[in-house]
């Protein structure tokens, strides 16, 4: 789903004090330190920043606002450029629907991701500049789109900054002597009973 | 009996993440035929909470309860000069107005530094998804002058910590574990029960508001509706947490209000404790509200629309109280994230038997006032939904919620909203989530008929719904 993004993040080069904390958790890896008059100041490439305000919330100096752009910025995944069969494969093999939401704020599906992935994407940060996903909470919809790349064949080591770590556990790669211990406290194996008759992916063994 | 004035709603809160004050018109408890059920009424065994008459009066009784509270727990670890970091979350700061919270944690401090002999005492305030709330926090309750400057805000996307796990390597913000020792200090009321169901509910902020992204959205996208519990559990018992972890300090949460403080060593037997207590304050609540029929809601409190609360029980509690939460045969609630990704729109991609829908007695959402910072759409996408006034502008422009207004329809004024809705709706019976302690602000007929039905709720729950509830959990 295309969205038009009409704001821009701006940073205040007096109170900018090059702390590098924007660059750091940027979803987009907009942000970039240059040198200016001996002294490193954050500098926001308007080709990619979304406003998704994460640099806004976290600067501890209170240097980056947010304005309007003097162009817009159009983003988004046609999922029609990308083979259907291909997209619906790499959702089925993450257990996920093509139709399903992964980022919650933008509302964007599985199979936008997949599409972006298909189209070049190999890093979430790539994904975010195509889909917007991560763009919004920043929070919540890290592990699906690292799923995805996954099933993708795409291997995820380490973002830029701290924008995200690694690739954590799922229901469906529990360790069995985890699944013995805990499963009558914490319901392991209904749960993934439950998620296999919901999600129908085919990556579990 | 029944109570012939309404109680007095959560007052707006300065935010950036608020409309400003001066811009919320009427509330929703001045509204005409509401008034106030007061929770004694409906359940007299629901333990009364301590008096919020006034700051000073919060703080005298909190103190005296958790300095008594803390005097039976072991510190000893902690040496002359040794680093503490005393980890609170957000949540806690949005009970009752938050002093009896921020008195806890003034504690914690003289506490630690009377018995431990050392200043080097840090307050970590871990923030949800509003990343600037902390620092909002800590000025408001002048923490920082109480910490000495030792006082700071968390966010998810702040540097990551791996933690190695008996299930494999999670991320915690690093600056939360900085310190020798840490001190966990949270609430206990119901809260998300859609997320954590009751399954260790105390260990939940080390997935959440000590741990970055990673963590919280495996909690929340790649594990499942109650197995997801098992992650802040493997946390806390990982060789890094175990070898910080000092003690678990506890805000004792009721529908009533605040009931007290505990302090434990041993987080694994405190929840256990809290496991009964909880199901024993919060199941008739809970079930007395799932068993209204028809309403309108109006949302009017300062916080992010699941995060209201009336008879303190949250509004995503009522959306899911179509389904017992508590009944964790129960896989799946009417909304938790699972749900949330299989509503593209506003009708499921799968018409299963384990997806229930959001509660039908949801005739109409009308909101009035509430924080953004939340992704909220599915609300607006499944319930008619009403804006007033700046609110409409708020949501326009939170980068959560960009499709929100898409589905909601911006109104002038409280009363024209409720006028229609009353018609379209065909029901007398309201509902305002807005926050107001001890009690519910409701209609005069949604008063008459919880009174009628509250005898039967806890009939029910005493004899047939505890017991089961107990026994899902391996207590009796």
């Amino acid at each position: 789903m295309a969205r038009i993004i009409t704001q821009l993040a701006i940073v205040d080069r007096q109170k900018c004090t090059g702390c590098k904390t924007c660059v750091q958790i940027c979803p987009v890896t907009a942000i970039k330190l240059q040198e200016e008059e001996r002294k490193p100041k954050a500098v926001i490439d308007e080709q990619y920043c979304q406003a998704c305000t994460l640099c806004v919330t976290r600067c501890p100096e209170i240097a980056i606002t947010i304005n309007s752009r003097n162009s817009p910025l159009k983003i988004g995944m046609e999922v029609s450029q990308a083979s259907s069969e291909e997209v619906a494969t790499i959702c089925h093999k993450a257990h996920m629907y093509p139709d399903q939401i992964v980022c919650y704020c933008h509302r964007i599906q599985a199979k936008e991701i997949a599409g972006a992935i298909l189209s070049g994407a190999k890093t979430p940060e790539e994904v975010s500049r195509m889909t917007g996903a991560r763009t919004g909470c920043g929070v919540l919809c890290i592990t699906g789109v690292v799923r995805l790349l996954r099933a993708a064949g795409l291997k995820i080591e380490r973002a830029p900054g701290y924008q995200w770590y690694g690739t954590t556990v799922s229901i469906w790669d529990l360790p069995d002597e985890v699944v013995q211990k805990y499963d009558k406290e914490y319901y392991l194996l209904r749960d993934r009973k439950d998620l296999d008759e919901i999600f129908p992916g085919g990556g579990h063994q | 009996m029944k109570a012939k004035t309404t109680l007095t709603p959560a007052p707006p809160r300065l935010s950036p993440y608020a409309i400003k004050p001066g811009l919320l018109g009427e509330r929703a408890a001045n509204l005409p035929g509401m008034t106030g059920v007061k929770i004694s009424d409906l359940f007299p065994d629901i333990p009364r909470p301590i008096s919020l008459e006034s700051p000073e009066m919060i703080r005298r009784q909190i103190r005296e309860i958790a300095s008594n509270t803390l005097a039976k727990v072991d510190l000893s670890k902690i040496q002359p000069q040794d680093s503490v970091n005393i980890l609170a979350s957000h949540h806690g700061f949005s009970l009752y107005g938050g002093e009896a919270y921020a008195e806890m944690l003034r504690t914690i401090r003289d506490e630690v530094e009377r018995r431990c002999h050392t200043s080097n005492i840090h307050l970590c305030v871990g923030a949800g998804m509003r990343f600037r709330e902390p620092e909002e926090y800590i000025q408001k309750y002048e923490l920082d002058k109480y910490f000495h400057g030792k006082t700071f805000g968390t966010a998810p996307v702040d540097q990551g910590l791996p933690v190695e796990t008996e299930i494999g390597t999670f991320y915690v913000v690093r600056r939360a574990f900085s310190a020798r020792w840490i001190i966990h200090a949270h609430n206990s009321d119901v809260r998300e029960l859609h997320y954590h169901r009751q399954m260790g509910r105390l260990f939940k902020p080390f997935a959440m508001s000590y741990a970055t992204i990673e963590t919280r959205s495996t909690y929340h996208q790649s594990m499942g509706p109650r197995s997801a519990n098992l992650i802040p559990r493997m946390i806390y018992q990982s060789p890094i947490v175990q070898e910080k972890f000092v003690c678990s300090v506890i805000l004792q949460v009721a529908p009533t209000g605040i009931i007290g403080v505990d302090a434990h060593n041993d987080l694994v037997e405190q929840d256990k404790l809290f496991t009964r207590l909880n199901l024993s304050l919060y199941g008739k609540m809970v079930t007395l509200l799932g068993c209204i029929e028809e309403v309108i809601l109006i949302i009017d409190y300062p916080n992010s629309i699941p995060y209201t609360t009336a008879g303190g029980i949250l509004f995503c509690n009522f959306l899911n109280a179509n389904v017992d939460e508590f009944d964790l045969d129960i896989p799946f609630t009417a909304f938790n994230r699972y749900t949330d990704m299989l509503y593209p729109v506003t009708t499921p991609l799968y018409q299963g038997i384990l997806l229930p829908p959001p509660n039908p007695a949801i005739k109409s959402l009308i909101i009035n006032y509430c924080l953004t910072g939340y992704p909220g759409t599915f609300f607006a996408q499944q319930l008619p939904t009403w804006v007033v006034g700046a609110q409409a502008d708020l949501f326009r422009g939170c980068v959560q919620n960009t499709n929100f207004m898409d589905y909601a329809i911006p109104v002038e004024d409280l009363r024209k909203a409720v006028d229609f809705t009353r018609r379209f709706a065909k029901t007398d019976h309201i509902l305002a989530f807005d926050g107001a302690a001890g009690g519910l602000n409701v209609s005069d007929a949604l008063a008459e008929r919880m009174h009628k039905l509250a005898p039967d709720v806890a009939r029910k729950v005493d004899d047939r719904l505890m017991p089961k509830w107990l026994r899902q959990r391996g207590m009796h």
